[in-house]
């Protein structure tokens, strides 16, 4: 959520009232009130059942009873023990002082107070740790395999350390320092805390979480490329024997070999046969090489190195840096099952292959991608700040680009108008651009970039707009390549989807869903569906549509939500009159998608109610929503070039 | 406006809480029902403007049990944020409602303030602007509400409404123009 207001009004003297009591017990009794869950103990020190108001009175005035007696016997209390260890068997809490420690059962914490502040070793398990403005507190997270020194003051924080032994709910001690470390996650409600990963501090602000993940793979690093372009350096390093292949921004890439973890006295690289340096300056193409150890004639690995210029339409990874100042922020999408990593740091990728990463920005200006995929190899992309940096192009007009872009598809100029929202999106990101990218990338036929703006649509958009993609014929995720391949479309899928939607009520994306998942496969239960959709998200038209499409049993029992939304769905039509008109006139008239015979200027009679209008000339669409009233006369007047 | 903002945009739910939540955790669920229900709340009051009471009660609990049933197949790392994920379900909840038609004999509840609040003026203020909203169409409050009291940005708007963008602008524009007529009609000089 953010504000993008350029109008305000102040509205906040009108407060709505308070909540009442209550909501959660009786939305728990509504779902069955039973708890299905069996992973995590429920604390004993809380009640799950539902609370009488007299026991809720009572308890209140024990409460302040108690806080009252507390204040009074506070000073007499012994000090927080200066140091100590748990590993707690049920959720508790420490009170050391000025930290405060929520344990999660099989939390495995030791402490010890210093003049400075209070130095703790978390090895295992979830904490939620508040400290104050008057101390300090210093988290020593993890253990085998993995640690992250965590600092913090004037903080709330939780810090999960997550062992690679899964099965265990509560594990010993001793199984503890046996098991690795998987993963280590700070979440931060309040204050800024700094967590040590791998040599780099990483400040992490409050509402964020940030994760530290052993690295990719522990293999012994042979070779260590480092592209020295003549911009910067960005390293990277493949294990021996890899092939990866390096996308450039630049003419060359400068190959550096560093072999001192598995050949103390130094390494020697053979080039395409011929020995070489340890630096070598490779172009655009292919290169072979094997690696010796010195003094070694064995060939200890052997690869291909393969070079080529980034034009940005790489399938294996689609990359934007958004931002490049003393912070990188970079979003990318992956091929699904792919690894990605920046600057050898993990990114966490979603389950569709996005990811969004910040770092602090490299001292070289360089940075290095590497993406792992189990079928398409190892491949590095390198960028250089120079040219990506939107924030430091004074003269970045958003609105310039994006309305350039919007000339170009009035002039049927499709390949161009990408072109300018690309540039546009490098100014500003905007969803609405975003959609516009996707929209040109199917009429211009590119699907490289059909696929990458596809993932950063919102659902909604998706589901709106993938059909100009499929107009086109143009695969714009993997699902529709293989559909285009194979099947022509999954019926249950949309069915589910569908359904997905009546849950959250949005009633006209379900309808959408059902009428896709008709088209795939007839069903009169589908049909049924399609029909109550219709009637809940008030369209009357649909609702005709499908009513006659019903069996009799179908129609008797399910009017009635029609009835209840006060939707017309049988009898005769309510009608009304659309007026047509654009400039240029003479274009071709569809009404939802059926060529009607007509061109503008025209006038005609529709059924009340929403419809589609498409203006074609030549191989230009223009389509609008419009919603036709009983009776009356709607006009659509629309300057197209 | 922005006097109440902290109060509109609830603090995200921490992740290991949503995952608790997903797998069905009661403690979770009251978690995040405590987490989400004033806004969930303050939302349906605001959308269905001076309707029955009980209703508002009614739908916010049954925003609940339709958040929770959803709540395994949310991702919290798609495009909406769990905040307005299930704004959406409450926001679509009270539009459904809004189209059926209003039971006869039940009584509209007037916009008297609920809190007892010192400033007399602030309170009449309260009033007209509950009254404004009462008077906008369903299509336009929906968007003003949801950009005024719950901070949504347009894009987000509408997605929850499932409209354009564009469209969110020109109805929050046409909101926010006849609010200002009815607030300058209502008070007079004494609304800047």
């Amino acid at each position: 959520m953010s504000s993008n207001d350029d109008d305000t009004l102040d509205l906040s003297a009108w407060q709505a009232p308070l909540a009442p009591d209550g909501i959660a017990d009786a939305v728990i009794d509504r779902m069955g009130g039973t708890d299905v869950s069996v992973t995590i103990p429920v604390d004993p020190r809380e009640s799950p059942r539902r609370r009488l108001w007299v026991i809720g009175g009572v308890a209140a005035a024990v409460v302040v009873g108690a806080v009252g007696i507390y204040a009074l016997v506070r000073s007499a209390q012994p000090a927080a023990p200066r140091s100590g260890a748990v590993v707690a068997a049920k959720p508790q809490t420490l009170s050391l002082d000025g930290v405060t420690a929520t344990l999660d059962d099989g939390a495995d914490v030791r402490w010890k107070r210093a003049s400075d502040g209070l130095y703790v070793e978390q090895r295992a398990g979830v904490a939620m740790w508040r400290v104050g403005s008057d101390d300090k507190l210093v988290i020593d997270a993890g253990g085998e395999g993995l640690r992250a020194p965590i600092e913090a003051q004037a903080a709330n924080l939780r810090v999960e350390v997550q062992m690679n032994a899964m099965d265990a709910k509560i594990i010993g001690a001793s199984a503890l320092t046996a098991a690795a470390v998987a993963a280590i996650t700070i979440v931060v409600y309040e204050g800024a805390v700094k967590v040590r990963d791998r040599g780099n501090t990483v400040i992490v602000q409050p509402g964020s979480t940030y994760k530290v993940v052993p690295p990719a793979d522990d293999r012994q690093d042979l070779v260590a490329v480092a592209p020295r372009a003549p911009r910067g350096d960005a390293e990277v390093r493949i294990a021996a024997g890899e092939s990866p292949t390096l996308h450039i921004d630049s003419e060359t890439v400068t190959v550096e070999l560093d072999g001192s973890s598995q050949c103390p006295h130094g390494i020697e690289l053979q080039l395409d046969g011929a020995r070489s340096d340890k630096t070598i300056t490779l172009s655009v193409g292919q290169s072979e090489y094997i690696t010796r150890c010195t003094n070694d004639s064995a060939i200890a690995a052997r690869g291909t190195l393969l070079v080529v210029k980034d034009t940005g339409t790489s399938p294996e990874l689609q990359l934007d840096i958004i931002r490049w100042n003393d912070e990188i922020e970079l979003r990318g999408v992956a091929l699904p099952g792919a690894k990605a990593s920046i600057n050898n740091v993990d990114a966490t990728l979603d389950r569709k292959g996005r990811f969004l990463v910040k770092l602090p920005a490299p001292a070289n200006d360089a940075l290095a991608v590497r993406v792992v995929h189990p079928t398409r190899g190892i491949h590095y992309y390198i960028r250089h700040a120079v040219k990506t940096v939107a924030d430091k192009r004074p003269s970045c007009d958003a609105d310039g680009f994006k309305d350039k872009g919007m000339r170009n598809i009035n002039m049927g100029q499709h390949a161009a108008a990408l072109s300018q929202f690309e540039a546009s999106l490098r100014c500003k990101d905007d969803p609405y651009v975003r959609q516009l990218a996707f929209m040109e990338a199917c009429s211009s036929g590119n699907s490289p970039k059909a696929r990458y703006y596809y993932k950063l649509l919102t659902p909604n958009q998706q589901q709106k707009f993938q059909q100009i993609c499929v107009r086109q014929k143009v695969a714009y995720d993997d699902q529709s390549a293989l559909r285009s391949a194979t099947s022509p479309c999954d019926a249950d899928a949309l069915k589910d989807k569908g359904m997905e939607m009546i849950t959250i009520g949005k009633h006209a994306a379900a309808l959408a869903q059902f009428e896709a998942s008709l088209r795939c496969k007839d069903d009169s239960y589908i049909r049924q569906l399609a029909f109550m959709s219709a009637c809940s998200s008030q369209n009357e038209a649909k609702a005709r549509e499908y009513y006659v499409k019903l069996t009799p049993t179908q129609q008797t029992k399910f009017a009635q939500v029609c009835i209840r939304n006060n939707v017309r769905y049988t009898g005769p039509a309510a009608m009304g009159e659309l007026q047509l008109q654009t400039s240029p006139p003479a274009m071709k008239i569809l009404i939802d998608g059926t060529d009607t015979g007509r061109v503008t200027p025209a006038t005609l009679s529709v059924t009340a109610g929403k419809h589609k209008v498409t203006f074609v000339v030549g191989d230009d669409r223009f389509t609008y929503a419009v919603n036709v009233l009983e009776g009356d006369k709607t006009k659509l007047t629309k300057e197209l070039w | 406006m922005q006097a109440a903002a902290a109060a509109r945009s609830p603090e995200p739910i921490d992740e290991l809480t949503l995952r608790r939540a997903q797998r069905g955790d009661q403690r979770a669920w009251r978690d995040l029902i405590a987490r989400f229900q004033q806004p969930v709340f303050s939302l349906i009051w605001r959308l269905l403007a001076g309707r029955a009471r009980h209703r508002v009660e009614d739908l916010t609990q049954e925003t609940f049990v339709r958040v929770l049933r959803a709540l395994p197949r949310f991702d919290p790392t798609g495009p909406a944020s769990l905040s307005t994920w299930v704004l959406t379900i409450a926001t679509r909840l009270a539009l459904n409602e809004l189209r059926r038609p209003e039971p006869t004999g039940l009584e509209r509840e007037p916009f008297a303030m609920e809190r007892t609040d010192a400033d007399a003026e602030r309170k009449r203020l309260g009033a007209a602007i509950g009254k404004g909203v009462e008077a906008l169409p369903d299509a336009q409050r929906a968007v003003l509400v949801l950009r005024e009291y719950h901070d949504l940005d347009y894009a987000e708007i509408a997605d929850v409404l499932e409209l354009d963008v564009g469209t969110v602008k020109s109805r929050l524009s046409r909101a926010r123009a006849a609010m200002r007529e009815h607030l300058t009609r209502e008070l007079g000089g004494r609304y800047e």
